[in-house]
């Protein structure tokens, strides 16, 4: 019903705002930045801890828990990277292969199912749209053993299929959801004149739809690479073989919570698997603001 | 708008990304190796094995499966490893499923709710035939007995103890070897502790995640943790005594604060404040003595539990490092073969030495003895001393025994934040546990 109410154009919402912030007088904005500077100082610094102790000596870790290291090694660095006898530009590729093909499955499918949600009429459409987002209220672990006996029976396990064909199946409704928002942001005209000069159903969102969803795509391709490249309760589930490892499971054969973990070298390679999803966050911002600014997810 | 996002270069991403990805990773080969569906033509037997702990230890024992395999050539072996709790957590997934690993290493914590449920194989028919227990004695075969089946066997012990700091005991004219009673070790801690230099006397056994030493306390005492048909045995008195000793000796400044020790035991034995110089003794596993050492210049000694006034002789206990065969393995009897080779094998043992414990076995404890260090030698001599001490049996945790476990470190935590009064957490405790614990 709502994909029926009357199209709107994207607020300007940002210059709205603008007025009355600019009429802020200066010691109070120097006040919130200030504020705003300590609160992330306070919230950097865990990460900033794991950096210098990844270029400390392990025994200085907890020794010397201070941010700068009084002895500087890349040793940790190196026993890191051959801890697993293999080295750990596997563990990376392997993620990364994971989260690429996941990004590719969600934004296929998930945007194919909000255009439908959002566009098309069918039968039981509210029912549906409903059981979809009430998936995103179950707990993962409610179907963790069924998925397992699943993919167990077709003999999917100690392979990537568990980990990425689902995304190939809209099943983030979370996704689908963020699309539908943004679908029915656009106007409806630019269907209609689609519609108009032939287009079917699958044109009109191959060639208008989809092109004018790039904000929308892109966070959900952000979202889709950060959430696989740091899942664990997965691959830890389906991957059993060391080299098919992915880079959090690999991290994870550093501890020995009954014995003695290598701290050291489990800093210095998760500080280097912190990189990827740095530099995607670092290039992505624009997109990414602009799409969360865009899709009502405000 | 105009867009470069076209159809041909969607496609030829989704395509690229695709190939890319099945194309050089292992990961979508299909199949999988390892589980029991594996190749066995010709009568060959293939066998997943399955342990907890890190990559160092996978080292050792995959370099102790190889030896393994020179043996037995008709034997396709895979293993798999993970920390404890994700080790845990993928074990509760697959035996829900049925697909267990063909042999896995098992916690004495959970021996019982696996073969309850029907996840482990009955190893009776495999004991003296394939599986030697001879050297194990009826105290090891006991251990994983559950109802009328044998589902684990020890491969290895840890017992409890307690670590000093010699060097420090030493500065305040303390013999570490004079610590034979709880009160011998509230003393000690008191007279050690030096609130200037920032050295506490004892650290605070209450907040750890097991609670053996609990359980050495209430064995001493005549009583059993949990009764023969699983429902709590401790007297509450008792539990009282426990937490009051630790609650006395925190108010004294002698055990740190509850924050002080909640954010040493966050960064595990290389922080530890016995580790760092900050605490002149701790309760610990007997196998921590070494972990410690290898971490501090500062000289630690081993010794046995104090005993209460008026122990039993007979409390002595030590926690079994378990290992079972699934129920479902296709090839049971090389699944026996190799319990045999971890448990009885002087060459295996050579390879894996004491990286989970004390051997179970007396005659490879002995095997190993020359190949020894002086910590790892008084390690084994004080397991193996200890064991010579009568011990009565050693009951079978029961379901519900990890929420007790869990709800004692609560309580601990309850009490050393001052949110409640030692009789109060204590009263809570016991009449929740009656909730979840079986009643006997």
């Amino acid at each position: 019903m709502t994909a029926l109410l009357p199209t709107r154009r994207i607020r300007p919402d940002v210059d709205a705002d603008a007025g009355p912030r600019s009429r802020t007088s200066r010691p109070v904005k120097l006040l919130l930045h200030l504020v705003v500077i300590t609160a992330g100082a306070v919230m950097i610094y865990p990460l900033l801890w794991m950096i210098a102790s990844a270029l400390k000596p392990e025994a200085e870790i907890f020794a010397e828990p201070g941010l700068w290291p009084n002895t500087f090694t890349w040793e940790n660095f190196s026993t890191g990277w051959m801890a697993l006898g293999i080295p750990f530009s596997t563990f990376f590729l392997n993620s990364f292969v994971i989260a690429a093909i996941s990004v590719v499955g969600n934004l296929f499918s998930c945007s194919l199912a909000a255009y439908a949600f959002a566009r098309l009429d069918f039968r039981f459409k509210k029912t549906l749209f409903a059981t979809m987002l009430a998936t995103i209220m179950l707990p993962f672990h409610v179907t963790l053993v069924p998925q397992y006996i699943l993919f167990q029976s077709i003999d999917w396990t100690n392979t990537y299929f568990p980990l990425v064909v689902p995304k190939f199946l809209a099943v983030d409704a979370f996704f689908i959801f963020l699309m539908v928002q943004f679908i029915r942001g656009l106007p409806r005209s630019l269907d209609d004149a689609a519609t108009v000069d032939g287009c079917g159903p699958f044109g009109v969102f191959w060639r208008v739809i989809l092109p004018l969803m790039r904000p929308a795509l892109a966070v959900a391709a952000i979202f889709t690479f950060i959430w696989t490249w740091n899942d664990f309760l997965g691959p830890l589930l389906y991957i059993t073989d060391r080299a098919l490892y992915t880079a959090p499971i690999a991290l994870n054969a550093f501890l020995d919570s009954t014995g003695a973990t290598s701290w050291g070298p489990m800093f210095a390679m998760s500080t280097l698997s912190l990189l990827p999803l740095f530099l995607v966050f670092l290039f992505a911002q624009k997109h990414l603001i602009k799409g969360i600014a865009t899709t009502g997810l405000k | 708008m105009t867009s470069s996002f076209s159809r041909r270069s969607f496609l030829g991403l989704s395509a690229a990304g695709a190939m890319f990805g099945i194309s050089s990773c292992a990961g979508f080969s299909g199949g999988g190796g390892g589980n029991s569906d594996g190749d066995r033509s010709g009568g060959s037997a293939s066998l997943d094995v399955s342990w907890w702990g890190d990559a160092s230890r996978a080292a050792l024992y995959d370099e102790a499966l190889d030896l393994f395999g020179e043996t037995h050539s008709d034997v396709t072996i895979t293993s798999q490893f993970a920390d404890l709790d994700p080790y845990l957590e993928r074990l509760a997934t697959t035996a829900a499923a049925g697909s267990l690993p063909d042999v896995l290493w098992m916690r004495d914590t959970h021996i019982g709710r696996y073969a309850a449920a029907g996840s482990l194989l009955d190893l009776s028919p495999y004991l003296d035939e394939v599986i030697g227990t001879s050297a194990l004695g009826d105290a090891g075969v006991a251990s994983g007995t559950v109802g009328d089946g044998v589902f684990a066997l020890p491969t290895h012990y840890v017992g409890q103890a307690i670590l000093t700091n010699d060097d420090l005991l030493a500065a305040k004219g303390i013999d570490p070897n004079g610590l034979v009673t709880w009160t011998d070790l509230a003393d000690a801690a008191t007279a050690s502790a030096d609130g200037a230099a920032g050295i506490w006397g004892l650290q605070d056994a209450t907040l750890d995640t097991t609670h053996r030493h609990l359980e050495a306390f209430i064995r001493q005492s005549g009583g059993e943790l949990f009764t023969e048909g699983g429902g709590l045995g401790a007297d509450p008195a008792l539990l009282e005594e426990w937490f009051e000793y630790w609650k006395s000796l925190r108010d004294a400044g002698v055990v740190p604060p509850a924050d002080t020790t909640t954010e040493a035991n966050a960064t595990g034995w290389s922080g530890d404040l016995l580790t760092v110089g900050k605490s002149t003794i701790r309760l610990a596993s007997t196998n921590h003595f070494k972990i410690v050492q290898d971490l501090t210049d500062a000289k630690i000694g081993l010794h046995s539990v104090p005993a209460a006034a008026g122990s039993t002789n007979d409390w002595w206990f030590f926690p079994p490092i378990l290992l079972s065969v699934a129920a479902e393995t296709g090839s049971p009897d090389a699944a026996a073969a190799l319990m045999d080779f971890f448990i009885n094998d002087t060459d295996a043992a050579a390879i894996t030495r004491l990286n989970q414990g004390a051997p179970s076995s007396a005659a490879v404890r002995e095997s190993l003895i020359p190949l020894l260090n002086e910590e790892e030698t008084a390690f084994v001599d004080q397991i193996s001393i200890e064991m010579e001490y009568p011990s009565r049996p050693f009951p079978i945790r029961p379901e519900g025994a990890e929420q007790f476990n869990s709800a004692l470190t609560r309580t601990g935590e309850e009490i050393a934040y001052n949110q409640r009064s030692v009789s109060e957490a204590v009263a809570t405790l016991v009449s929740e546990a009656h909730g979840y614990l079986p009643e006997a």
